[in-house]
């Protein structure tokens, strides 16, 4: 892949290149300010662009500006390179809509970890849609999952793959013991496993996988015959779920989503039918935090919770996206809630009122639904969202059986956390009565 | 950020540059860590002559203080790079007085990082014991 790289520094310049080159196989192209690059990207086919903000002549948002507004170059994915912390600035380039942002100073191992994701986004980004639907839709797994089906009947192997995705996305296994070597070689994050598999039968496969050190969180879904009684694989050990053998495609798409609710949610529903609303709103909370802090946010693998002895900062609100409401609420404690305030007045955060706490999370907050309303609108949904207010309650959104996800992002250099949690309108509205 | 790497490569908080954590960050890289200097070396003058040439203008002024802190970030240089947020914050701040002293501050740190910079390009791993 193409990479141009857009800075007047040449010291950036040159970390980049190193590592685009050594550690991610890319070809770098350079500019050294916004018109250059625009005069580059009418000339070279370019997959990503990285992008400095402050640059002479033309800088890095009018760079992105004129991206965006051309149709030839306005899909091109950008990742902005920033020591930028001013509201204005910052509320542009989200808009605008960037795939990423890196913060200065830059090492290699930075850039070669942030570029990564990148790209594993963007290949994700390219498959087909049901592709996608299915793979955001396995709840347990990312949106680069690998799927192998595992069944001794070419056919049916031909038809589960053709269905569920295209040829590279589903990988083919005619018996045990090719499936145990594919697993190996390709680590697929889900496998399907029928029968007629040989002499490395079903139930040893499913041991094997278990007992192997690697490949033992690998989620591993029983094919089972239609009509036969609902214990018969599940009452092996080893297996997270089952579908039934059909060779009616509508039956096999709805057989595998109805592994896709876990918790029969709404808003796992929501989330699985918008592909890309789930990547929207957290690749939009880490940038508007991020580049406001001028620091790494990521979002935590893990679920955390704020820590209970510490005053937390509640911003709640709603977000309508075509249909049914998402009730939000971002929280941070309140050193983060000081931190962000004084990062967007522009003064030391021991000077930051309360009142100063919750105007700023508020403009967080219309920043990423900014955000969010531009990245939905190219896929053609419409977001709407209500005027947030900020609240130190913590009363639970949603009641006992509420519906709802916490996404907990993390600067580790800032040494400062934050929650969002999202639940449905139903069980929001249950909950305020 | 700079206290953190003195006190874990036990370079002297008084050094223009961390070469130890330049190094570490460049992951051993020698050639990298040369090549990189030698860059900055070559742009700096052109850098410190629009730092100069700013006169009245501070809004020239922050942005030319604004590369030199991020060139020298890049560099481990973490005193000429608060020296040169200093002077940009100043310059921002339209307090053309503050700005034209930390100017002079800047300008004499780049003058003492150039000097460490040159000594270290012939041997970068340089951690005189």
């Amino acid at each position: 892949m193409n990479v141009l790289v857009v800075d007047d520094d040449r010291t950036t310049r040159f970390l980049l290149k190193r590592a685009l080159t050594n550690d991610l196989a890319c070809r770098v192209v350079e500019a050294g300010d916004g018109q250059e690059a625009l005069k580059t990207l009418g000339q070279v086919d370019v997959g990503l662009v990285v992008l400095d903000v402050q640059m002479p002549r033309v800088d890095g948002v009018e760079t992105l500006r004129r991206i965006r507004a051309n149709a030839e170059t306005r899909a091109i994915p950008v990742v902005m390179l920033t020591a930028e912390r001013t509201e204005d600035v910052v509320r542009q380039i989200v808009e605008l809509g960037v795939l990423d942002y890196m913060t200065k100073p830059l090492t290699p191992a930075r850039i070669t970890e942030r570029v990564k994701r990148v790209l594993a986004w963007l290949s994700a980004e390219s498959r087909p849609s049901a592709a996608r639907f299915l793979a955001e839709g396995l709840s347990l797994l990312d949106a680069r999952s690998r799927m192998l089906v595992l069944d001794g009947d070419e056919s049916y192997r031909a038809f589960f793959a053709q269905t569920l995705g295209p040829d590279q996305l589903v990988l083919q296994a005619r018996s045990g013991v090719e499936g145990l070597r594919i697993s190996v070689e390709s680590r697929p994050e889900v496998v399907f496993v029928g029968d007629g598999l040989g002499v490395l039968g079903e139930a040893l496969f499913v041991r094997k996988i278990r007992a192997h050190p690697v490949l033992q969180h690998t989620q591993l879904i029983a094919i089972v015959p239609s009509g036969a009684p609902r214990d018969r694989a599940t009452h092996q050990e080893g297996y997270n779920g089952r579908i039934t053998r059909t060779t009616d495609p509508a039956l096999l798409l709805q057989s595998v989503k109805s592994l896709l609710r876990p918790s029969g949610g709404g808003l796992q529903e929501l989330l699985v039918m918008h592909p890309g609303l789930r990547e929207a709103i957290v690749s939009g909370t880490e940038q508007v935090i991020g580049m406001m802090l001028e620091t790494d946010v990521e979002l935590r693998q893990q679920e955390t919770a704020p820590a209970a002895d510490r005053l937390v900062v509640h911003q709640r609100g709603a977000w309508s996206v075509n249909t049914p409401g998402i009730d939000f609420r971002l929280s941070c404690e309140e050193r983060t809630g000081r931190a962000i305030a004084g990062h967007l007045i522009g003064i030391d955060p021991m000077m930051v009122t309360q009142e100063d706490v919750e105007s700023g999370l508020a403009e967080v907050f219309n920043m990423i639904s900014g955000r969010l309303r531009t990245a939905l609108s190219n896929k053609g949904l419409r977001l709407e969202f209500e005027l947030p207010e900020t609240t130190t309650s913590n009363t639970p959104i949603g009641g006992p059986s509420h519906d709802s996800m916490t996404f907990s992002f993390r600067s580790a250099a800032a040494n400062l956390d934050f929650w969002l949690t999202l639940a449905t309108e139903r069980q929001a509205a249950v909950a305020a009565t | 950020m700079n206290s953190q790497s003195d006190s874990h490569t036990g370079t002297s908080p008084s050094s223009s540059f961390d070469p130890a954590e330049l190094l570490e960050r460049m992951g051993g890289d020698e050639e990298g860590v040369r090549e990189l200097i030698e860059i900055f070396l070559e742009d700096l003058p052109a850098a410190v002559a629009d730092l100069e040439s700013a006169g009245d203008d501070l809004v020239r002024l922050a942005k030319a203080a604004h590369s030199i802190k991020g060139s020298s970030a890049n560099l481990a240089a973490a005193r000429a790079s608060s020296a040169a947020a200093a002077v940009e914050m100043a310059a921002r701040a339209g307090d053309a007085r503050a700005a034209y002293q930390e100017r002079e501050c800047l300008l004499e740190e780049l003058r003492v990082l150039t000097t460490d910079l040159e000594r270290a390009r012939n041997r970068p791993t340089t951690e005189p014991s």
